[in-house]
């Protein structure tokens, strides 16, 4: 039985930087608008010791121990908390280093287990890189055991030791990211929106601060310029939003790497905060292709997994494995990461009854709109709501020309289409259960949803393909169907 | 399709939804009442005819809710216990046909709410990895029989 230890003393600097940054920003920003920095100074002193205080308590109170099979973790300042994770709990095991603990050389590990909702089981904020590995390798040797069952006792131990170096310099495969598909990535991000959003939410706080004469003054003048000038300014704030997503891009995926070992595989990223996740092959759900509509034209699609435990907040409970590369290049790169899903997916599209449905669906609310909008704007709202119009039409014929599903033996597969075109492929054994859904206008022309539900690493997730053919939703119910009848 | 589900919850079932529905009607008709207040003695400027088209549209919705939908749930819903997965349809608007292998079942409960229990009656949900379903409103004893059928079945399959 080893002894119960600490994390890395440097956790109690890390820790306390982080909580005072968050806190003292917003603040700081206040202050130097209210000028009123003497305040400031003092009370973010107060804010320093408590939170250093509040954070050298943490660090002592949290105690853990590697013992066989399972890891130990005591924590909690007013409230004693102790648990224990057996280590087949395990799901993921995400190791990151983010800008203050780089400062200090260490690394955050997450360790996640089934059933264990947004939050991480145990988090170690800063603990030094070796004990990371060490960490990890205990929490899934028991995957390596398995690895080694074919041979005797005698050698197990040995084995065990090899096994877990080689686990850390010898993957089987190695899959970069690659500079040009990273600018590539960068350059088609879809966080535009994103971008903007938060800008302009910036700006309307940035308001409250600003004189109000100022503010007329502003008004009036750019009131007092040409459309022109507007149109400028308008495309000058797309062209910075479209700049600062592509550098957040690059910087959360550059050094993308997927490597691969016998049971699992490891996908690092970030450049300045480091992620590396390792993720069991046993617990992938379901595999995700999405083509975004940015990025179709181009033949470049993103590929994401669902696993149990694992996922991050940021991709919904997600995990992505490659945000870009190109269709043909796909084949080859599951062939590395994922061979089991290399095969051919034919694709029994939705019948063409079922297009009127697509149509009337994302039809109604413009062509409503574009009434209201003739009524109230004459001739303009009447061009305006027909241009809207136009663009859902087209959406609507590509979901109906996307929507489909097929099966083989093992897998299942559906195609569908919101903005970008989702595939979605899942093994028999990780489907939880089906629904098909018949609503009683769909009834009468013999059209269905049907609906498939995977774990995931929050909750279950659910993924359909509306209105294909009634019999096309019977032989995928059939093919799901345990009984044999 | 294969055939139906062939089994069917009580007629009794019938008598509890209309019940509970008429519980969630009367919390609807706050809606009417609190415009027909707030239109007498704080907001003079609201129309009075909104009160009415309100209240008939609760009216409406009682009728419906109370006197249609529970007959057609009962109608729809079938559910089957298979020895490899259970199968239940379900829906009034939307028909839905779920397929739950054993397999994949994690844990069974019978839950009972203050009507349930009122009427010696039970839910019964089965959990997987993802989803919950339930069968709603049986008699006390077959809730728990079934639970203990489902879970005996699902422990069976747990072993491959």
């Amino acid at each position: 039985m080893n002894e119960l230890k600490r994390q890395h003393i440097a956790a109690i600097p890390i820790q306390s930087a982080k909580g005072v940054w968050q806190i003292a920003v917003p603040f700081a920003i206040i202050a130097l608008l209210q000028q009123m920095l003497f305040y400031f100074f003092l009370a973010l002193c107060a804010l320093i010791l408590i939170s250093t205080v509040f954070s050298w308590l943490s660090w002592f109170k949290f105690r853990y121990r590697l013992e066989a099979g399972e890891l130990y973790v005591e924590r909690g300042v007013f409230v004693k908390k102790k648990r224990y994770i057996q280590k087949k709990r395990v799901q993921a095991i995400h190791i990151s280093a983010g800008l203050w603990q780089r400062l200090f050389g260490l690394v955050k590990v997450s360790i996640d287990t089934a059933g264990g909702g947004m939050e991480a089981e145990a988090e170690f904020v800063a603990v030094t890189r070796a004990e990371a590995v060490r960490i990890r390798a205990e929490l899934l040797k028991e995957l390596k055991e398995e690895e080694h069952s074919g041979q005797n006792d005698g050698e197990l131990n040995e084995a065990q030791g090899e096994m877990e170096t080689e686990t850390e310099t010898k993957p089987l495969t190695v899959w970069h990211l690659g500079t040009k598909r990273l600018i590539y990535a960068a350059l088609t991000s879809s966080g535009i929106g994103l971008v903007i959003s938060a800008v302009a939410a910036v700006l309307s706080q940035v308001g409250q601060f600003i004189p109000d004469d100022i503010y007329e003054n502003t008004f009036d003048y750019v009131i007092g310029l040409s459309l022109i000038l507007l149109l400028i300014l308008a495309v000058a704030v797309l062209l910075l939003s479209w700049i600062i997503s592509s550098v957040l891009t690059i910087l959360t995926y550059g050094n993308f790497k997927v490597s691969t070992y016998k049971k699992e595989m490891v996908i690092e990223r970030g450049l300045i905060e480091k992620r590396q996740l390792t993720l069991a092959y046993r617990r992938i759900t379901a595999v995700r292709i999405i083509k975004s509509i940015i990025r179709q034209p181009f033949g470049f699609v993103s590929v994401y997994v669902e696993s149990a435990g694992g996922g991050t907040n940021k991709e919904q409970g997600s995990t992505l494995l490659v945000p870009l590369i190109h269709e043909r290049d796909l084949p080859a790169f599951l062939e590395q990461t994922l061979p089991e899903y290399v095969f051919e997916r034919p694709i029994e599209s939705a019948p063409k009854r079922a297009a009127i449905r697509f149509f009337l669906r994302m039809l109604i609310v413009p062509v409503i709109a574009t009434c209201v909008a003739s009524y109230f704007f004459g001739a303009i709202g009447l061009i305006g709501g027909m241009g809207v119009a136009a663009i859902a039409a087209l959406f609507a014929w590509l979901q109906y020309r996307d929507a489909g599903a097929g099966s083989n033996d093992t897998f299942i597969w559906l195609r569908s289409r919101t903005i970008g075109q989702t595939l979605v492929i899942s093994p028999k054994q990780k489907v939880q259960s089906v629904t098909k859904r018949v609503s009683f206008l769909q009834k009468r022309s013999k059209l269905a949803h049907f609906e498939m539900f995977v774990q995931s690493s929050l909750a279950g997730k659910s993924f359909y393909v509306p209105n294909v053919s009634d019999e096309n939703a019977d032989a995928l119910f059939r093919w799901y169907s345990y009984q044999s009848d | 399709m294969r055939g139906q589900p062939q089994l069917r919850l009580p007629r009794k079932a019938i008598n509890v939804w209309r019940l509970q529905h008429a519980i969630d009607t009367l919390l609807l008709a706050l809606v009417p009442i609190g415009y027909y207040f707030a239109q007498r003695y704080i907001f003079l400027s609201f129309y009075e005819w909104l009160t009415w088209w309100l209240a008939g549209a609760v009216v409406i919705y009682g009728i419906v809710r109370i006197g249609i939908w529970p007959l057609v749930q009962w109608r729809r819903f079938r559910y089957e216990i298979f020895d490899d997965e259970i199968d239940i349809q379900q829906g009034v608007l939307v028909v839905r046909r779920t397929l739950v292998p054993m397999v994949r079942v994690q844990h069974v409960d019978t839950e009972q709410g203050p009507i349930l229990r009122r009427y010696k009656m039970a839910t019964v949900s089965i959990t997987t990895a993802a989803t919950t379903h339930r069968i709603p409103t049986l008699f006390l004893n077959d809730a728990d029989s079934l639970r203990d059928q489902i879970s005996k079945l699902a422990a069976v399959h747990e072993d491959e």
